[in-house]
């Protein structure tokens, strides 16, 4: 199920908040469970069992660390067996096919279990950390399954780490306060979603259907810049209601993005984007490789691999390989030679930085070699056509919209003037549009199908 | 509540309000407002929960049984114009009331068309006239809101023809672009445009065309198609269908015969181009006169043809129409059981680019 649905909004949520809100407080992590295997169902009730195998492998991998503690070589087996499962599972759904057509093996390809990519990142932080010493292995079978497949954040991130919520899976309270403040930051992600992902969705969707011979320079660079508002808006959208309604059911998860747009180098980029998954592979295999303590050049080794499995995570396709080394040049170079001489030109640097985030959408979005290779030709082939005079026309307020929804301006106005009323009818305004939207929804695409 | 937690109390509100709406509202069949028939509950079935269908099946009925669904829906579409989009649901608003069809690529059907076609071209034995009228957009180009990048129909048509033997009308529609040859709230043409092909067609068979004031044509006020149901646009200039009601012998559909091709009962409801020919059937028969030998027309065809057959019935004695697209039967029966004077091939663009069902062209 997806949060930009009715389904969810009107069926599974109003039920989901009746029930925990009525369940004594000792049977709530075991309804979470429930509910959460429920909403997972809903897409694809076969991929459950994947659900129970990494609840079950992950469960017993720490116990087993826990009780051997002081064995020599127990834990670390212990370890081995669920990296080796979660990546297995993964290796197994998302990258065999593409694996196999290297090697021209026609194997056939499966449907990318939802969220995969999300949670099974998740448990491994978890069975890590427990081998670390960080955490303690959860005890309780019913906790920690609610931990693994808590809806919120299931399918889409942000990626929690264990150590974050353990507290609150066993203490959280449920407060009006929090409610009131998660609900709204979980109807600003819808309208997020629908109101500005959607609608600007649709300009690069139509950009990317024409012949790709007609396509004039100016439409091309258009047509990148509304693919990156899109992923934009809908992966920090679907971050924000993952946050609302952690905060509604008494969790506080991780902030996942920061106006990411504003920034003045890729290295501050992705300090501002997808948070969670840049700091997962920082703790989990940037530090373990050794970090920058161990001279330049493996450190820049370090950031080659780091780079390769990011832009690998995002999908099983030679472009998200080659967008992930198109960041590690970049970062690379920053890190080098440019970093400080951005910070100095605020204008200059930001120049730099669209340019450079605009060609990385291309390469993100297109995952036909042949088409990207087309698309980056005419972005810079000088080619004229009165086709941006539609584009402009039609989408030209949307994209306003997104440029200003972007920054940090809107949150600064909304910040100096606190009229509660107000607010409160701005979102439900939103709220009513969101549903308009998708009460007459011909364009609703769930983007991290390949996540 | 309100006073401290003002956001939760009016969505909770707002949450109740829909909820019990949608429980104990009632169930809508068909919505004319959308002009087409609404997801009903499906019932729940083992198989279908275990493949998925029955939740693809139930999100449809929840979204097209959503309380005041009409009313969400003229939202949206004042949202769109608080946007200033051009367009709505894949519908471009044109100059002077026109709607259009935004249509930016061909299909992956479109090669497998072409080929169906160019095989039947070479299969057929009778004389065969193969059709490809383009839509509304490309022959009104000028009041298409500017720079819109849509298919090249007429030179897509062009290219086409070089390995197919097409009779072409677009250079007639574009000289007579002056009349209303399309409607503007339809993806259909009017009586006027189908004329124009009538006037080709007569050239192409060597037969007199009558003058189009020679026919009776009536109308009927108030006709709000297919673009209009998806576009909703916020100023509403209505068509006026016009039809021709030729005088014949029989209608034949199946067990059914019917004194009239037109249905009058149709033309009060939404569906109004439904009059024409009784709807889009699969097989029908026009009959004009009983005679021993009578001359044969065979139509395969999309319903553009259905304002155009009532010009040509009174040239043949009989008119076999096939639409492929409700057509269950084999096109080598129709074949073998009459003989035909005449086959006519017609399809829109926008249809025959992605029609699923030429594949019975290879009969």
């Amino acid at each position: 199920m997806v949060f930009s649905s009715l389904i969810f909004l009107f069926r599974f949520l109003p039920m989901a908040l009746l029930l925990l809100f009525l369940t004594p407080k000792k049977y709530r992590n075991l309804l979470l469970f429930t509910l959460s295997l429920i909403f997972y169902a809903w897409g694809e009730v076969r991929y459950i069992f994947i659900m129970f195998i990494s609840v079950v492998l992950d469960y017993f991998t720490s116990q087993g660390i826990k009780k051997y503690q002081h064995h020599p070589w127990i834990p670390k087996a212990m370890l081995m067996i669920s990296i080796v499962g979660n990546l297995g599972m993964l290796f197994f759904f998302k990258y065999l096919g593409f694996v196999g057509s290297l090697f021209s093996l026609d194997l056939p390809t499966l449907t990318l279990p939802l969220g995969i990519s999300f949670y099974t990142f998740q448990t491994m932080s978890y069975t890590i950390d427990v081998y670390r010493g960080k955490v303690e292995a959860e005890d309780n079978i019913i906790d920690f399954g609610a931990f693994v497949c808590l809806f919120p954040q299931l399918i889409a991130g942000p990626i929690v780490k264990y150590s974050q919520i353990a507290y609150e899976l066993k203490h959280r309270v449920l407060t009006m306060d929090k409610f009131e403040s998660g609900l709204k930051l979980f109807l600003l992600g819808l309208a997020s979603k629908v109101l500005l992902a959607n609608n600007i969705g649709m300009m690069w969707d139509d950009i990317i259907r024409l012949p790709i011979s007609s396509l004039s320079t100016v439409t091309a660079w258009l047509g990148t810049m509304a693919f990156g508002f899109q992923i934009y808006f809908d992966f920090s959208g679907y971050s924000l209601m993952a946050i609302g309604l952690g905060s509604m059911l008494g969790f506080n998860f991780p902030q996942n993005f920061n106006y990411p747009y504003i920034s003045k180098s890729m290295t501050e980029f992705w300090n501002r984007w997808h948070m969670t998954l840049g700091s997962w592979f920082k703790e989990y295999v940037y530090i373990p490789l050794g970090g920058n303590r161990k001279g330049t050049t493996r450190q820049i080794f370090n950031l080659l691999i780091v780079w390769f499995l990011t832009g690998f995570w995002h999908g099983a396709a030679f472009n998200f390989i080659l967008w992930g080394l198109f960041f590690f040049v970049l970062l690379t170079i920053e890190k080098l030679v440019l970093f400080r001489w951005l910070n100095q030109h605020p204008f200059l640097s930001r120049l730099y930085f669209i340019f450079f985030i605009l060609i990385g959408w291309a390469v993100f979005a297109i995952s036909d070699l042949t088409l990207l290779s087309q698309y980056l030709t005419a972005m810079f082939a000088l080619q004229s056509s009165n086709q941006w005079i539609y584009f402009i026309s039609n989408y030209g307020v949307v994209l306003l919209f997104c440029l200003i929804f972007s920054t940090d301006i809107p949150k600064k106005i909304v910040r100096s003037v606190t009229f509660p009323a107000l607010e409160t009818s701005m979102v439900t305004m939103l709220f009513l549009f969101s549903i308009a939207y998708l009460v007459d929804s011909s364009y609703n695409p769930f983007l991290y199908f390949r996540f | 509540m309100f006073k401290k937690h003002p956001l939760t109390a009016v969505i909770s509100l707002l949450a109740v309000l829909i909820l019990m709406f949608d429980f104990l509202g009632p169930t809508r069949v068909f919505s004319t407002y959308e002009n087409r028939y609404l997801t009903q509950r499906p019932s729940l079935k083992w198989e279908d929960i275990v493949d998925g269908k029955w939740m693809l099946t139930y999100e449809e009925f929840i979204n097209d049984q959503f309380m005041f669904r009409d009313g969400w829906i003229s939202l949206k579409s004042l949202s769109e114009r608080i946007l200033m989009k051009k367009e709505n649901n894949g519908i471009l608003f044109g100059k002077e009331g026109y709607l259009f069809e935004k249509l930016l690529e061909l299909n992956e059907q479109t090669s497998l068309n072409l080929r169906y076609l160019a095989e039947f071209e070479k299969l057929v034995t009778a004389p065969l006239t193969s059709m490809i009228i383009p839509n509304s957009y490309a022959i009104l180009p000028q009041y298409l809101p500017k720079g819109s990048p849509l298919l090249d129909q007429l030179l897509l048509i062009e290219k086409w023809d070089r390995s197919l033997n097409l009779l072409r009308i677009e250079s007639q529609l574009l000289n007579n672009n002056q009349n209303q040859l399309y409607y503007k709230n339809d993806h259909h043409w009017t009586l006027e445009g189908a004329y124009v092909a009538y006037t080709m067609l007569c050239e192409q068979w060597n037969i007199q065309p009558l003058p189009y004031e020679s026919f009776s044509i009536e109308y009927t006020p108030d006709f709000l198609g297919t673009y209009y149901a998806k576009a909703k646009p916020s100023k509403i200039i209505p068509d006026r269908l016009a039809f021709i009601d030729p005088k014949i012998q029989a209608y034949r559909i199946g067990d059914q015969t019917f004194s009239s091709i037109i249905d009058r009962t149709k033309l009060s409801t939404h569906d109004k181009y439904g009059a024409f020919l009784h709807g889009n059937i699969g097989l029908s028969t026009v009959i004009v006169n009983e005679t021993e030998k009578p001359t044969r027309l065979l139509v395969i065809k999309d319903s553009y043809a259905n304002s155009l057959i009532p010009f040509l019935v009174s040239h043949f004695d009989e008119v076999v129409i096939v639409d492929l697209r409700h057509f269950s039967g084999s096109l080598s029966t129709v074949m073998q059981t009459n003989s035909f004077d005449q086959i006519l091939f017609i399809q829109n663009f926008s249809n025959f680019i992605s029609d699923a069902h030429l594949a019975k062209l290879r009969y």
